[in-house]
Protein backbone atom coordinates (compact mmCIF):
# COMPACT_ATOMS: atom_id res chain seq x y z
CA UNK A 1 0.00 0.00 0.00
CA UNK A 2 1.56 3.47 -1.02
CA UNK A 3 1.67 6.26 1.92
CA UNK A 4 3.19 9.52 1.18
CA UNK A 5 4.56 11.59 3.75
CA UNK A 6 3.89 14.85 4.65
CA UNK A 7 3.26 17.65 1.91
CA UNK A 8 3.34 14.52 -0.30
CA UNK A 9 -0.08 13.46 0.78
CA UNK A 10 -1.92 15.58 -1.79
CA UNK A 11 -0.19 13.41 -4.55
CA UNK A 12 -2.18 10.70 -3.07
CA UNK A 13 -5.62 11.74 -5.44
CA UNK A 14 -3.13 10.69 -8.80
CA UNK A 15 -3.15 6.92 -7.62
CA UNK A 16 -7.05 7.01 -7.26
CA UNK A 17 -7.07 7.55 -11.03
CA UNK A 18 -4.41 5.48 -11.80
CA UNK A 19 -4.73 1.98 -13.05
CA UNK A 20 -4.86 -1.00 -11.16
CA UNK A 21 -3.25 -4.35 -11.10
CA UNK A 22 -4.68 -7.11 -8.35
CA UNK A 23 -4.20 -10.77 -7.98
CA UNK A 24 -7.75 -12.52 -7.32
CA UNK A 25 -8.97 -15.99 -5.57
CA UNK A 26 -12.68 -16.01 -6.87
CA UNK A 27 -14.17 -19.27 -5.74
CA UNK A 28 -17.23 -20.85 -7.72
CA UNK A 29 -20.55 -22.38 -6.61
CA UNK A 30 -20.73 -25.41 -8.97
CA UNK A 31 -18.23 -27.49 -11.24
CA UNK A 32 -17.60 -26.77 -14.33
CA UNK A 33 -14.69 -27.16 -17.04
CA UNK A 34 -11.57 -25.32 -16.98
CA UNK A 35 -11.87 -24.41 -20.51
CA UNK A 36 -15.37 -22.59 -20.06
CA UNK A 37 -13.45 -20.85 -17.11
CA UNK A 38 -10.82 -19.81 -18.98
CA UNK A 39 -13.16 -18.51 -22.17
CA UNK A 40 -15.85 -16.64 -20.19
CA UNK A 41 -12.89 -15.17 -17.86
CA UNK A 42 -11.02 -14.02 -20.89
CA UNK A 43 -14.30 -12.35 -22.47
CA UNK A 44 -13.86 -10.05 -19.29
CA UNK A 45 -10.51 -8.03 -21.25
CA UNK A 46 -11.70 -4.95 -22.99
CA UNK A 47 -14.93 -2.39 -21.93
CA UNK A 48 -17.15 -4.12 -19.67
CA UNK A 49 -19.73 -2.11 -17.85
CA UNK A 50 -20.86 -2.67 -13.99
CA UNK A 51 -22.77 -1.85 -11.32
CA UNK A 52 -20.63 -1.01 -8.43
CA UNK A 53 -21.70 -2.82 -5.29
CA UNK A 54 -24.40 -1.64 -3.21
CA UNK A 55 -21.75 -0.98 -0.51
CA UNK A 56 -19.06 1.50 -2.36
CA UNK A 57 -17.87 4.75 -2.09
CA UNK A 58 -19.99 5.98 -5.39
CA UNK A 59 -22.87 6.33 -6.76
CA UNK A 60 -24.48 3.08 -7.60
CA UNK A 61 -24.94 3.60 -11.97
CA UNK A 62 -23.76 1.56 -13.91
CA UNK A 63 -20.47 2.27 -15.88
CA UNK A 64 -17.93 1.40 -18.21
CA UNK A 65 -14.27 0.41 -16.91
CA UNK A 66 -11.45 -1.18 -18.94
CA UNK A 67 -9.72 -4.24 -17.96
CA UNK A 68 -6.44 -4.12 -19.68
CA UNK A 69 -5.68 -8.05 -19.36
CA UNK A 70 -5.88 -11.40 -17.37
CA UNK A 71 -4.00 -13.89 -16.14
CA UNK A 72 -4.70 -16.42 -15.48
CA UNK A 73 -2.61 -18.23 -12.96
CA UNK A 74 -4.31 -21.76 -11.55
CA UNK A 75 -7.57 -23.18 -11.60
CA UNK A 76 -7.55 -25.87 -8.83
CA UNK A 77 -11.76 -27.55 -8.99
CA UNK A 78 -13.63 -24.47 -7.89
CA UNK A 79 -10.84 -21.86 -7.13
CA UNK A 80 -9.52 -19.95 -9.70
CA UNK A 81 -7.00 -17.79 -9.37
CA UNK A 82 -6.03 -14.75 -12.00
CA UNK A 83 -3.96 -11.82 -12.41
CA UNK A 84 -6.13 -8.64 -13.64
CA UNK A 85 -4.79 -5.11 -14.81
CA UNK A 86 -7.67 -2.31 -14.84
CA UNK A 87 -9.00 0.91 -14.75
CA UNK A 88 -9.22 3.01 -11.98
CA UNK A 89 -12.51 2.44 -10.08
CA UNK A 90 -13.12 -1.12 -11.46
CA UNK A 91 -14.41 -3.81 -8.64
CA UNK A 92 -12.96 -7.00 -8.96
CA UNK A 93 -15.81 -8.25 -6.61
CA UNK A 94 -18.20 -7.11 -8.87
CA UNK A 95 -16.28 -9.14 -11.94
CA UNK A 96 -16.27 -12.63 -9.61
CA UNK A 97 -19.79 -12.24 -8.73
CA UNK A 98 -21.37 -11.24 -12.60
CA UNK A 99 -18.75 -14.05 -13.24
CA UNK A 100 -20.71 -16.20 -11.90
CA UNK A 101 -24.21 -15.25 -12.88
CA UNK A 102 -23.27 -15.35 -16.49
CA UNK A 103 -22.47 -18.95 -15.77
CA UNK A 104 -26.15 -19.65 -14.08
CA UNK A 105 -23.73 -20.63 -10.31
CA UNK A 106 -23.10 -18.26 -8.30
CA UNK A 107 -19.31 -17.07 -7.35
CA UNK A 108 -17.58 -14.57 -5.03
CA UNK A 109 -14.59 -13.26 -4.27
CA UNK A 110 -12.59 -15.22 -1.64
CA UNK A 111 -9.33 -13.40 -1.33
CA UNK A 112 -7.92 -10.03 -3.27
CA UNK A 113 -4.36 -8.51 -3.27
CA UNK A 114 -3.04 -5.31 -5.06
CA UNK A 115 -0.48 -5.98 -6.86
CA UNK A 116 0.25 -2.13 -8.76
CA UNK A 117 -1.21 0.85 -8.18
CA UNK A 118 0.18 3.85 -10.73
CA UNK A 119 4.12 3.68 -10.57
CA UNK A 120 3.71 1.35 -7.07
CA UNK A 121 4.25 -2.51 -7.64
CA UNK A 122 4.79 -5.64 -5.87
CA UNK A 123 8.50 -5.76 -6.79
CA UNK A 124 9.33 -2.90 -4.68
CA UNK A 125 7.69 -3.20 -1.44
CA UNK A 126 8.60 -2.97 2.35
CA UNK A 127 7.33 -4.56 5.70
CA UNK A 128 7.12 -1.96 8.75
CA UNK A 129 10.04 -3.96 10.06
CA UNK A 130 12.40 -3.00 6.99
CA UNK A 131 10.95 0.61 7.75
CA UNK A 132 11.76 0.27 10.95
CA UNK A 133 15.13 -1.16 11.07
CA UNK A 134 16.41 1.53 7.73
CA UNK A 135 15.19 4.18 10.34
CA UNK A 136 17.04 3.49 13.05
CA UNK A 137 20.42 2.72 10.62
CA UNK A 138 19.88 6.57 10.26
CA UNK A 139 18.80 7.73 13.28
CA UNK A 140 21.64 6.28 15.02
CA UNK A 141 24.12 5.54 12.58
CA UNK A 142 23.30 8.45 10.13
CA UNK A 143 23.51 5.41 7.74
CA UNK A 144 21.27 6.57 4.62
CA UNK A 145 21.14 4.18 2.07
CA UNK A 146 18.63 1.76 3.16
CA UNK A 147 15.83 4.72 4.54
CA UNK A 148 16.69 6.09 0.91
CA UNK A 149 15.67 2.78 -1.18
CA UNK A 150 12.14 2.70 0.95
CA UNK A 151 11.37 6.88 0.51
CA UNK A 152 11.04 7.70 -2.54
CA UNK A 153 10.53 11.56 -3.28
CA UNK A 154 6.85 12.31 -4.32
CA UNK A 155 7.90 12.39 -8.34
CA UNK A 156 7.91 8.69 -7.57
CA UNK A 157 4.30 8.87 -7.32
CA UNK A 158 3.81 10.81 -10.54
CA UNK A 159 6.49 9.18 -12.80
CA UNK A 160 3.85 7.53 -14.98
CA UNK A 161 1.89 10.71 -16.19
CA UNK A 162 2.83 12.73 -19.24
CA UNK A 163 5.31 15.51 -18.52
CA UNK A 164 5.87 18.74 -19.10
CA UNK A 165 9.04 20.75 -18.18
CA UNK A 166 8.72 24.66 -17.27
CA UNK A 167 11.55 27.03 -17.72
CA UNK A 168 12.68 28.78 -14.17
CA UNK A 169 11.01 31.66 -14.95
CA UNK A 170 7.34 30.22 -15.54
CA UNK A 171 7.80 27.90 -12.12
CA UNK A 172 7.02 30.69 -9.26
CA UNK A 173 2.98 32.02 -11.22
CA UNK A 174 2.22 28.25 -11.32
CA UNK A 175 3.11 27.87 -7.23
CA UNK A 176 0.62 30.89 -6.83
CA UNK A 177 -2.11 29.58 -9.06
CA UNK A 178 -1.80 30.38 -12.41
CA UNK A 179 -1.90 28.10 -15.46
CA UNK A 180 0.70 27.03 -17.07
CA UNK A 181 0.48 28.45 -20.71
CA UNK A 182 2.70 27.69 -23.63
CA UNK A 183 5.34 30.31 -23.42
CA UNK A 184 6.34 28.64 -20.02
CA UNK A 185 7.34 25.63 -21.41
CA UNK A 186 10.89 24.11 -22.32
CA UNK A 187 10.15 20.82 -22.86
CA UNK A 188 7.38 18.18 -23.67
CA UNK A 189 6.38 14.38 -23.68
CA UNK A 190 5.08 12.91 -26.89
CA UNK A 191 1.21 11.64 -26.81
CA UNK A 192 -0.32 14.22 -24.46
CA UNK A 193 -4.26 14.36 -25.36
CA UNK A 194 -6.91 16.26 -24.17
CA UNK A 195 -7.73 16.33 -20.41
CA UNK A 196 -5.06 14.01 -20.03
CA UNK A 197 -3.51 14.41 -16.24
CA UNK A 198 -0.32 15.62 -16.62
CA UNK A 199 2.67 16.13 -14.29
CA UNK A 200 4.57 19.45 -14.75
CA UNK A 201 7.98 19.32 -13.60
CA UNK A 202 11.35 22.04 -13.10
CA UNK A 203 14.37 21.77 -15.31
CA UNK A 204 15.68 20.67 -12.22
CA UNK A 205 12.78 17.47 -12.31
CA UNK A 206 10.80 18.89 -9.17
CA UNK A 207 7.23 17.87 -8.95
CA UNK A 208 5.63 22.05 -9.16
CA UNK A 209 1.66 20.88 -10.00
CA UNK A 210 -0.51 18.47 -11.49
CA UNK A 211 -3.21 19.76 -13.73
CA UNK A 212 -5.54 18.76 -16.93
CA UNK A 213 -4.32 19.42 -20.42
CA UNK A 214 -6.22 21.60 -22.55
CA UNK A 215 -4.08 20.60 -25.68
CA UNK A 216 -2.19 17.95 -27.12
CA UNK A 217 1.13 17.78 -27.61
CA UNK A 218 1.25 18.68 -31.17
CA UNK A 219 -1.15 22.08 -30.08
CA UNK A 220 1.62 22.73 -27.67
CA UNK A 221 4.59 22.23 -30.68
CA UNK A 222 3.08 24.42 -33.26
CA UNK A 223 1.57 27.42 -31.35
CA UNK A 224 2.91 29.92 -29.64
CA UNK A 225 0.50 30.91 -26.72
CA UNK A 226 -2.60 29.45 -25.13
CA UNK A 227 -3.72 28.29 -21.42
CA UNK A 228 -1.81 24.42 -21.35
CA UNK A 229 -3.69 22.99 -18.18
CA UNK A 230 -5.68 23.59 -15.64
CA UNK A 231 -4.07 23.54 -12.47
CA UNK A 232 -4.88 20.88 -10.41
CA UNK A 233 -2.75 20.88 -7.35
CA UNK A 234 0.35 22.56 -6.88
CA UNK A 235 2.89 20.72 -4.83
CA UNK A 236 6.13 23.17 -4.85
CA UNK A 237 6.19 25.76 -2.16
CA UNK A 238 5.59 29.11 -3.45
CA UNK A 239 9.01 31.71 -3.58
CA UNK A 240 11.28 29.21 -3.86
CA UNK A 241 11.85 30.23 -7.58
CA UNK A 242 12.05 33.98 -8.55
CA UNK A 243 9.30 36.06 -9.34
CA UNK A 244 8.84 35.75 -13.24
CA UNK A 245 10.15 39.42 -14.80
CA UNK A 246 9.72 40.90 -18.16
CA UNK A 247 12.06 39.70 -21.07
CA UNK A 248 13.47 36.92 -18.81
CA UNK A 249 12.41 33.09 -19.90
CA UNK B 1 1.24 -8.12 -18.24
CA UNK B 2 1.98 -4.34 -18.31
CA UNK B 3 -0.87 -1.61 -17.63
CA UNK B 4 -1.39 0.99 -20.36
CA UNK B 5 1.12 3.59 -19.13
CA UNK B 6 3.87 0.86 -18.81
CA UNK B 7 3.73 0.06 -21.93
CA UNK B 8 3.88 3.74 -23.69
CA UNK B 9 7.03 5.41 -24.73
CA UNK B 10 7.16 8.48 -25.00
CA UNK B 11 9.37 11.23 -26.84
CA UNK B 12 10.65 14.26 -25.66
CA UNK B 13 10.48 17.34 -27.63
CA UNK B 14 12.11 20.64 -26.96
CA UNK B 15 9.95 23.62 -27.25
CA UNK B 16 12.48 26.04 -26.05
CA UNK B 17 16.29 25.08 -24.65
CA UNK B 18 16.65 27.19 -21.41
CA UNK B 19 19.13 26.68 -18.20
CA UNK B 20 18.07 26.29 -15.16
CA UNK B 21 19.96 28.25 -12.13
CA UNK B 22 21.36 25.89 -9.82
CA UNK B 23 20.70 28.84 -6.65
CA UNK B 24 17.30 27.72 -5.94
CA UNK B 25 15.31 24.31 -5.64
CA UNK B 26 16.62 21.15 -5.91
CA UNK B 27 16.82 17.77 -7.89
CA UNK B 28 14.24 14.88 -6.53
CA UNK B 29 18.19 13.24 -5.87
CA UNK B 30 20.39 15.52 -3.83
CA UNK B 31 17.62 16.13 -1.22
CA UNK B 32 18.16 14.80 2.58
CA UNK B 33 16.79 12.45 4.40
CA UNK B 34 14.38 15.40 6.17
CA UNK B 35 13.12 16.78 3.29
CA UNK B 36 12.14 13.21 1.69
CA UNK B 37 10.29 12.56 5.16
CA UNK B 38 8.10 15.61 4.71
CA UNK B 39 7.71 15.45 1.18
CA UNK B 40 7.75 11.67 0.04
CA UNK B 41 6.65 8.45 -0.39
CA UNK B 42 6.71 4.80 0.33
CA UNK B 43 5.23 1.38 -0.39
CA UNK B 44 4.43 -0.83 2.23
CA UNK B 45 3.29 -4.81 2.16
CA UNK B 46 0.21 -4.62 4.07
CA UNK B 47 -0.57 -7.26 6.28
CA UNK B 48 -3.97 -8.82 7.25
CA UNK B 49 -5.24 -7.78 9.96
CA UNK B 50 -4.44 -3.69 10.98
CA UNK B 51 -6.31 -1.89 8.59
CA UNK B 52 -4.83 0.99 5.75
CA UNK B 53 -5.28 3.18 8.58
CA UNK B 54 -3.62 1.50 11.07
CA UNK B 55 -0.55 0.95 9.35
CA UNK B 56 -0.04 4.61 8.22
CA UNK B 57 0.15 5.27 11.71
CA UNK B 58 2.93 2.67 12.61
CA UNK B 59 4.64 4.27 9.55
CA UNK B 60 4.11 7.92 10.90
CA UNK B 61 5.42 6.51 14.20
CA UNK B 62 8.31 5.04 13.08
CA UNK B 63 9.67 7.61 11.05
CA UNK B 64 8.69 10.42 13.38
CA UNK B 65 6.55 12.53 11.13
CA UNK B 66 3.27 14.56 11.97
CA UNK B 67 1.51 14.12 8.56
CA UNK B 68 0.67 11.06 6.21
CA UNK B 69 -2.06 9.54 4.22
CA UNK B 70 -2.34 6.48 2.54
CA UNK B 71 -3.55 5.80 -0.95
CA UNK B 72 -7.07 4.17 -0.75
CA UNK B 73 -7.83 1.02 1.03
CA UNK B 74 -8.68 -2.20 -1.47
CA UNK B 75 -12.14 -2.17 -2.45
Amino acid sequence: MPIALGKASRVLRVLLLSGKEYVCLMHLHKDISEDIIRKELNAYIGKITQLPPVKSAVKRVHRQREIYYIDIIEIDGRDVLFRIGCQAGTYIRKICFDFGKKLNMGANMQELIRTKAGPFNEKEIYSLQDLQEAFLLYSQERKEKELRKIVKPVEFAVKHLPKIWVHDSAVNSICHGIDLSIPGISKLESDIKENDLIAVLTLKNELVCIGNSLLTSEDIIKNDKGKVLKTERVFLDSDLYPKWKKDTV
Amino acid sequence: MELPFEKKQRKVYTKKESQTNLEYGISPEDRTITELLNNGVICLNKPQGPSSHQITEYAKNILEVGKAGHGGTLE
